[in-house]
């Protein structure tokens, strides 16, 4: 190559800092400190917090909501943090073999990180028959990572959402709502509550006292006219009384909630990113 | 007991390439990873109707048939390059500092990329040709060494190499500004410096330049169905060879033989014990030596708190719902700074608050196909030079995430006129967190060890045979000689299932 380089006046100069390479970090190395290594690190810690991984939880309350549904209320080994709208999977042994499950969360996430959390779950399964019949406190359970997408994503949504609950899929909207009041998140809710009768209804009371300018609650029934209640089915006409402008719509309920609200829908010609699903932890389960 | 020649604990690139070459060297191997996936970073992961890309901008030395890289000569050799469906990156990079009013992109090809220097910088052309040739010769001067083992004989390196002595102990920085390169020139060129996450006056010209080199010389390439396509190709080269790989499992500790402390077995988290002289670690040694030994030396001890970890990791990734011509996205793949003076926006990268550097890259101009029609995907990358998000807690996690990934929103927005906020579908954030958690890595660092002067690539090479200091204990991927990165942690893989294949048999 006809090109030299050098840096310095002479080019063995430059050699001579090549040659200084190694004993040089050889005395680096050799000066670290002697104290032993980190056993963790509190980024590690933190994620700790936000993936807790399995752990013991004990049933330290059961609330009765309704005819068929209860909340559960645990302390958990870990403090813990997660998103309102997420859920997670519950499970102990029955008989000879662990069950698990998994349910939208109705606590706030403000009280995770005080070791405490509430499942609200309907009786219509294997284990929800279970846990409705036979938990009680003192029980232990194991509980697993808060997952799930079903959240608020400020980035994206509209700060008006517009949530359609269907049953106990009231749970994660609960969270949702308990989360706006303390503060933890912020953007407008506005929740279309359906169920059959008033009795069904569950978190009325709890719900009621939240309403505020970034809480509303309307309450949907479809087998009883009440007076302060809408009458019916979840659909275009009172999507249209409770919106306007801009909405991002998240629907947790039975399949056939949303079979029917997708189609009532299709009158706002609303994006795909303006529907968000909860598909996991309501709903019929026969298993 | 269960008795192996060799466990090689995590499957990220550098575990995956060190355990066939252990297999192809005729040992009998375990490898275990404690995900129920391969790859570590090396993943992909899906939202809604978009597949993510979990890491991978491009991969460095893979290049084609005809040019072909030392990564895919490396491939060959592993019998896996023929796995897997290739396609090349279109441009090299487009840079960006608004507030110098620098705004250049950059294609690959040596003559293409000095032509182009030269039409933004003119007058720039000898001194980026200078720097191309030195560059080469960088490459060439390592080939030599690697042919040699490491033994390289320092007549030869003098009368064949010389340019590469002179220059290996300087800084970038100090190198170009000896080629009397243009400062603006030097600022174009300078634009990859986030990748290996050391500011220009502090990393090595020789590692600096063998990356660009290889860039612009063999172009970028990346596996069409994300980069989850190399780590499964690895693995199923891996079972092909006869290989035992276990997923959802954890290594705990490294069993030391009471005598000479080396290696002697693994812990598993299931409380397994497996038996084996020789272990390839593709984690940090911090953890190593913090927590999964009894026994280290005071030595090893001090050498490894020496060392000071490279950037911590933040992607956004974004699904939206129009394409990339709509929105306006133009380029492939984007550096977005604050200064060109890398020494300064190193240390704005400290802080959560003052970083808002940028590495972007839209999948779709170079594979228009890689989401849904009418759609397109991106991810953001920067880097966190120091331990700020240590600082948050747990009730501020979700705030600060969104803080950030708005920043990177609207910058984005701002210095390249594209519009994508309101076109958001799929929206996911990975940070320090996430990645402490998904690879386990110490504060959430993806760059390994940072190539800092004094621990750069060159004094890293030269003190390979030094640094193995516990019988049967070697390192691969990011930490270690090769430092970060795709190639180098599939390279370092190389290396070390080599040597351990040459332990084995030393000991008969
Ligand atoms: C967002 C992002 C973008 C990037 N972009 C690029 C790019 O464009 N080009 C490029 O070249 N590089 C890029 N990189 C860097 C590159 O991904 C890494 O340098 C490389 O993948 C590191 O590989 P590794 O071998 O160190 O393994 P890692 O990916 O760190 O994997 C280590 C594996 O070991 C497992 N493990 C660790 N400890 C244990 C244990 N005790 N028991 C069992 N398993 C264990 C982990 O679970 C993990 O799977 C990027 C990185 C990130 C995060």
């Amino acid at each position: 190559m006809a090109y030299k380089f050098k840096k310095q006046i002479f080019g063995f100069m430059d050699l001579l800092r090549f040659k200084k390479l190694v004993p040089n970090r050889r005395e680096k190395l050799a000066a670290g400190s002697a104290k032993s290594l980190p056993v963790t690190y509190r980024v590690n810690e933190t994620a700790k917090i936000l993936h807790p991984g399995f752990q013991r939880a004990k049933l330290v309350e059961v609330i009765l909501n309704t005819s068929d549904t209860k909340t559960y209320i645990f302390a958990c080994e870990r403090p813990f943090y997660f998103r309102a709208g997420q859920y997670l999977t519950l499970g102990c042994k029955v008989g000879n073999s662990y069950v698990s499950r998994p349910y939208a969360i109705s606590s706030a996430p403000k009280a995770a990180l005080e070791r405490k959390v509430a499942l609200t779950v309907k009786k219509c399964g294997f284990f929800s028959g279970y846990l409705f019949d036979h938990a009680k406190t003192g029980d232990e359970f194991t509980i697993g990572d808060p997952s799930g997408e079903f959240c608020f994503e400020p980035l994206k949504d509209s700060k008006n959402v517009l949530a359609l609950a269907g049953g106990s899929g009231i749970t994660p909207f609960y969270s949702m709502a308990q989360s706006i009041a303390d503060g933890t998140s912020d953007f407008s809710l506005t929740i279309l509550y359906g169920a059959k009768t008033e009795e069904d209804l569950i978190f009325k009371a709890e719900l009621d006292a939240l309403v505020s300018d970034k809480i509303k609650v309307v309450y949907v029934l479809s087998n009883e006219e009440k007076e302060g209640y809408e009458h019916g089915f979840i659909g275009e006409e009172l999507i249209r009384k409770y919106t306007s402008g801009d909405f991002t719509v998240m629907m947790c309920g039975p399949q056939a909630m949303y079979a029917f609200a997708d189609k009532e829908l299709k009158a706002f010609n609303l994006p795909l990113r303006r529907i968000k699903k909860e598909a996991n932890c309501v709903g019929v389960r026969d298993v | 007991m269960k008795k192996y020649d060799a466990v090689v604990i995590g499957a990220g690139n550098g575990g995956l390439v060190a355990a066939i070459r252990l297999l192809q060297g005729g040992a009998k191997v375990l490898l275990v990873e404690k995900h129920n996936l391969p790859g570590g970073f090396a993943t992909s992961f899906r939202r809604g109707r978009f597949e993510f890309e979990a890491s991978l901008h491009e991969l460095n030395d893979f290049g084609t048939k005809d040019n072909a890289g030392d990564v895919r000569e490396l491939f060959d050799s592993l019998g896996v390059t023929d796995k897997i469906a290739w396609m090349q990156i279109p441009e090299a990079y487009r840079v960006i500092v608004r507030s110098e009013n620098l705004d250049a992109t950059m294609p690959f090809g040596v003559e293409e990329f000095i032509a182009k220097m030269e039409s933004y910088v003119p007058g720039s052309k000898e001194s980026v040709r200078k720097f191309f040739d030195l560059a080469e010769e960088v490459r060439l001067a390592q080939a030599y060494s690697s042919s040699v083992n490491g033994k390289t004989d320092s007549k030869v390196m003098v009368s064949q190499y010389g340019n590469f002595v002179r220059s290996g102990s300087y800084s970038v920085n100090e190198v170009l500004r000896t080629l009397k390169m243009p400062q603006k020139a030097i600022d174009i060129l300078s634009a990859y410096w986030c990748y290996l996450g050391a500011h220009l006056e502090d990393m090595s010209f020789v590692h600096y330049a063998s990356m660009v080199n290889r860039y612009i010389r063999r172009g970028a390439s990346m596996p069409k169905m994300r980069s989850h396509e190399i780590s499964l190709a690895l693995v199923s080269r891996i079972l092909e060879l006869g290989g035992d790989v276990l997923f959802n499992t954890e290594a705990t500790k490294i069993l030391q033989d009471e005598k000479d402390g080396g290696v002697s077995g693994v812990l598993l988290d299931d409380g397994t014990q497996i038996s084996a002289r020789h272990v390839v670690a593709n984690c940090a040694p911090h953890l190593v030596y913090g927590k999964m030994m009894a026994r280290v030396p005071e030595n090893v001890i001090r050498a490894t708190n020496a060392r000071k970890f490279a950037g911590r990791g933040f992607t956004m990734f974004l699904g939206l719902n129009r394409t990339a011509d709509e929105l306006g996205i133009e380029n492939h793949n984007y550096f977005i700074y604050d200064t060109s003076d890398s020494v300064k926006q190193y240390e704005n990268m400290r802080t959560i608050k003052d970083n808002s550097v940028q590495a972007t890259v839209c999948l779709n101009r170079a594979d228009p196909d890689c989401s849904p029609k009418g759609t397109c995907m991106m991810y953001f990358t920067t880097l966190y030079m120091s331990d700020d998000w240590g600082n948050v807690k747990a009730q501020d996690y979700f705030k600060t995430k969104d803080y950030v990934a708005n920043k990177m929103i609207e910058r984005f927005e701002r210095d390249t006129g594209a519009k994508i906020k309101d076109s958001i579908e799929e929206i996911s954030v990975a940070t320090p967190m996430t990645y402490a958690r998904y690879c386990g890595h110490p504060e959430g660092v993806i760059y390994g060890y940072e190539s800092q002067y004094w621990d750069g690539l060159m004094p890293r090479l030269l003190m390979m045979g030094e640094d193995y200091t516990i019988r049967g204990l070697r390192f691969a991927g990011g930490y270690s000689m090769r430092l970060s990165g795709y190639s180098s942690a599939y390279f370092s893989g190389d290396i070390s299932g080599r040597q351990t294949v040459g332990d084995i048999k030393r000991e008969g």
